[in-house]
């Protein structure tokens, strides 16, 4: 990502420990504004951490953490009110309604969506006498978005946003993110690990594994860095293919599917004229990028 | 590894039993020195319930994991356990009555025989109540009463002329209790019973954060039937006082933590309140009244103490200096409640002592004693303090147990000493305690970990 003036997030060799345990490993970013960025990585790999570091509930132990160009730890209310933030474990009280609820976070804030309230509320079906308590673990999800989203932020971090719910309600918290990342100064972070959901809305992905950042690139950069060659020859292909930087290899006779890195279309084309064979070139889904991305990609000889 | 085995091992090999151990340590020899060789019996089968309560809780939680009970031949283990543990405990509380005065069965084994079932007996009723109960700390709450209640109605006095003239009827009254509990914790399906309930694990009641979410539950659900809480009226103003102050304006957070105490407050639960004060005050003025009347004030306080917590409130856009502004106007509003009970109800006994008279049970004088006004001090100086500790220790919740089982003794120790010493202590220690919880909570709002 080309850096801008001023990052929404921006991270400098950030390093977190819990006891023996090292959550964060001198993590490095800048986040520019507008994107939608896709924070990927398995349990355990630091996503939470980090994006408690960005909301200044954990301090950093070593390193930088500024959010909005404010060190996390020393964010004030009013750029606590231009984040939005949905955690994990979405704690709300308990014994108020829905209604109540919602009365008593929009106070906080100047520049509440009421137009925006009232229609999520009709889409996630919420309804306002209901007790927070008795809502399930989806609908909860679904109020914790609402009131994320209804003060239009300038930063949405949203940690495992999806995680409760359900397929119809994934899919209307999909579209409302297209909807509100219309504004250009928006940002969103979105953790999570269904990967299928994220990679329709998300331009910049930040893959983490045992808490080092080891991608930050955008979704396109990615999607054409690796890619599945379905090769269909006249004759029998040759064993091994001739790929330099191959990551998978499935040869069938005349038929072969491989997937290599970095390759460029002079290379095909040189093996399409060389070995009478055609071949398709398609992009990959989220999670076979994820995986070879996370897995180191050990190249396969053949 | 035979399930039993590997259960037993539960007992060195989780932490938090260590302190239960050190606790009942502490008290064992407390319990002996402080009471008559009547008293002393009633009190070794209660510490003996207490423990299997404890223990209990523990039981229920190793059981109603999906893991434990899903494994075979897994369906009885609760009962060949806690039988286990309670014979142990039973035959060492044997042994420790033969340091009390001698009452007189006509054999001494026929004495432990009896000790030894009355207190596997105990044991075991503790254990039911362990797994009957959602959360315990109320339950050690009532023992502690039923201590006072029981001396107060001759309980151990009772125990003993029992014991020593119908021997065989506490020992029927033992086995009818390790009957009724052997049948209790046998039945089928409890473990399954327990994992479907919700409830506090053990010593989650000193973890704030999972106690907190707890009650919030639990309050939320006994109310699920009535319609929303609390009045329109406190809620508009509380939430027009947030609109109208400055993000960093301190009264912005008073209005905060004014809305979420008093927004939802019903009136049928101050009602309760008062009528509970109504009845236990007369009560304690019986049988704690005058210098011992501190641990009147030292229960709600301490309850107070552990109602809130720093929560993220990640739904709420405040920053660190803002989050301790709230944790200064949540903890004044608590200190404020606690002092405010503790003066209407030392109020109330002076109030009512012209129309009380002393009376006379078994030879023994009753008179009542007002509570001292002094003692309105008491949760200025606990609910900071507790709420300092319970800060501190957040991620260690097991030690705040220990802040627990020293806050009774060491009061006790402050009403024992002589008047002027004693006066000169209690004044000093509101703004001591009141300055070490500001420190601590601006340590914590401001540079540690809030979640």
């Amino acid at each position: 990502m080309n850096a801008p003036a001023t990052p929404v997030i921006e991270l400098r060799d950030l390093s977190r420990r819990f006891g023996k345990t090292v959550a964060l490993n001198h993590v490095s970013l800048f986040l520019a504004p507008g994107h939608i960025v896709g924070l990927l990585g398995a349990n355990g790999s630091g996503k939470t951490t980090l994006l408690r570091h960005a909301i200044g509930l954990y301090l950093p132990q070593e390193g930088e953490c500024n959010t909005l160009g404010c060190p996390a730890g020393d964010l004030t209310a009013e750029l606590m009110a231009r984040v939005g933030y949905v955690a994990q474990e979405g704690e709300l009280l308990e014994w108020l309604s829905v209604r109540q609820l919602i009365a008593y976070v929009r106070a906080y804030y100047e520049n509440w969506n009421p137009e925006l309230e009232k229609r999520l509320r009709e889409e996630f079906e919420l309804t306002p006498k209901a007790r927070v308590a008795s809502l399930s673990p989806g609908l909860r999800q679904r109020l914790a978005i609402l009131l994320a989203v209804c003060p239009e932020p300038d930063l949405l971090i949203l940690d495992e946003p999806a995680a409760g719910l359900d397929p119809i309600a994934r899919g209307q918290f999909l579209d409302l993110l297209m909807e509100i990342i219309q504004s250009p100064e928006r940002t969103i972070v979105i953790s999570s690990h269904i990967l299928g959901d994220v990679e329709k809305v998300i331009d910049h992905a930040l893959i983490m594994h045992e808490g080092q950042l080891i991608r930050d690139c955008s979704f396109a950069e990615l999607q054409e860095e690796f890619s599945r060659l379905v090769i269909t020859g006249t004759t029998d292909l040759p064993n091994p293919l001739p790929f330099p930087g191959m990551l998978s290899c499935n040869i069938s006779g005349r038929e072969a599917e491989v997937v290599v890195r970095r390759m460029s279309q002079a290379a095909i084309q040189s093996f399409e004229i060389t070995h009478h064979a055609k071949v398709e070139v398609q992009g990959l889904g989220l999670e076979d990028l994820y995986r070879y991305v996370v897995q180191g990609a050990p190249e396969v000889k053949g | 590894m035979r399930i039993l085995t590997a259960n037993l091992k539960h007992l060195y090999q989780r932490r938090g039993l260590w302190l239960v151990y050190l606790i009942v340590a502490m008290l064992t020899p407390a319990a002996f020195l402080s009471f008559d060789g009547r008293a002393g019996r009633t009190w070794t089968l209660l510490m003996v319930a207490v423990l299997g309560l404890v223990l209990g809780v523990h039981q229920r939680e190793v059981a109603s994991r999906p893991l434990s009970f899903l494994l075979p031949r897994h369906t009885r283990n609760v009962l060949r356990q806690v039988l286990l543990q309670g014979a142990c405990l039973g035959g060492l509380t044997a042994l420790s009555w033969l340091m009390l005065p001698q009452i007189r069965v006509a054999h001494p084994l026929g004495m432990l025989g009896i000790a030894w079932s009355l207190a596997t007996a105990s044991y075991m009723a503790g254990t039911v109540l362990g797994f009957a109960l959602p959360f315990v700390a109320p339950a050690i709450f009532v023992l502690l009463f039923l201590v006072m209640g029981g001396a107060f109605l001759a309980i151990p006095q009772a125990v003993d002329r029992l014991l020593q003239e119908h021997p065989i009827l506490a020992l029927a009254g033992a086995l009818a209790l390790l009957a009724w509990s052997w049948k209790h914790l046998g039945r089928q399906g409890l473990s399954r019973r327990c994992a479907a309930g919700r409830s506090l694990a053990f010593l989650d009641e000193f973890n704030v954060a999972k106690a907190t979410k707890y009650h919030q539950w639990r309050r939320a659900r006994r109310v699920d039937s009535q319609p929303e809480l609390g009045s329109p009226a406190v809620a508009r103003f509380c939430i027009s006082g947030i609109r109208r102050n400055h993000p960093r304006s301190i009264l912005r957070y008073g209005y905060t933590t004014w809305y979420e105490w008093f927004g939802v407050i019903t009136p049928r639960q101050s009602v309760n309140l008062l009528l509970v004060t109504a009845i236990t005050v007369p009560f304690m003025m019986y049988i704690a009244g005058g210098a011992n009347s501190i641990i009147y004030f030292l229960m709600p306080g301490a309850m107070m103490a552990t109602m809130r917590h720093l929560q993220a409130k990640a739904f709420l856009p405040v920053g660190r200096r803002q989050r301790f502004l709230l944790a200064v106007t949540d903890l004044s509003v608590l200190t404020v409640l606690g002092t405010v009970f503790a003066g209407v109800a030392a109020g109330f006994s002076h109030a009512i002592l012209p129309f009380m008279s002393p009376f006379y049970v078994r030879g023994a004088t009753f008179s009542p004693h007002p509570f001292p006004y002094l003692y309105v001090l008491v949760p200025v100086i606990l609910v900071p303090g507790l709420l300092a500790a319970q800060t501190w220790l957040r991620k260690r919740s097991h030690f705040a147990l220990l802040v627990w089982a020293v806050l009774f003794p060491v009061a006790m120790i402050l009403t024992q000493m002589p008047g002027g010493t004693s006066s000169a202590i209690w004044l000093a220690l509101p703004p001591i305690s009141l300055l070490l919880s500001l420190l601590v909570l601006r340590y914590h709002c401001l540079r540690r970990d809030l979640v």
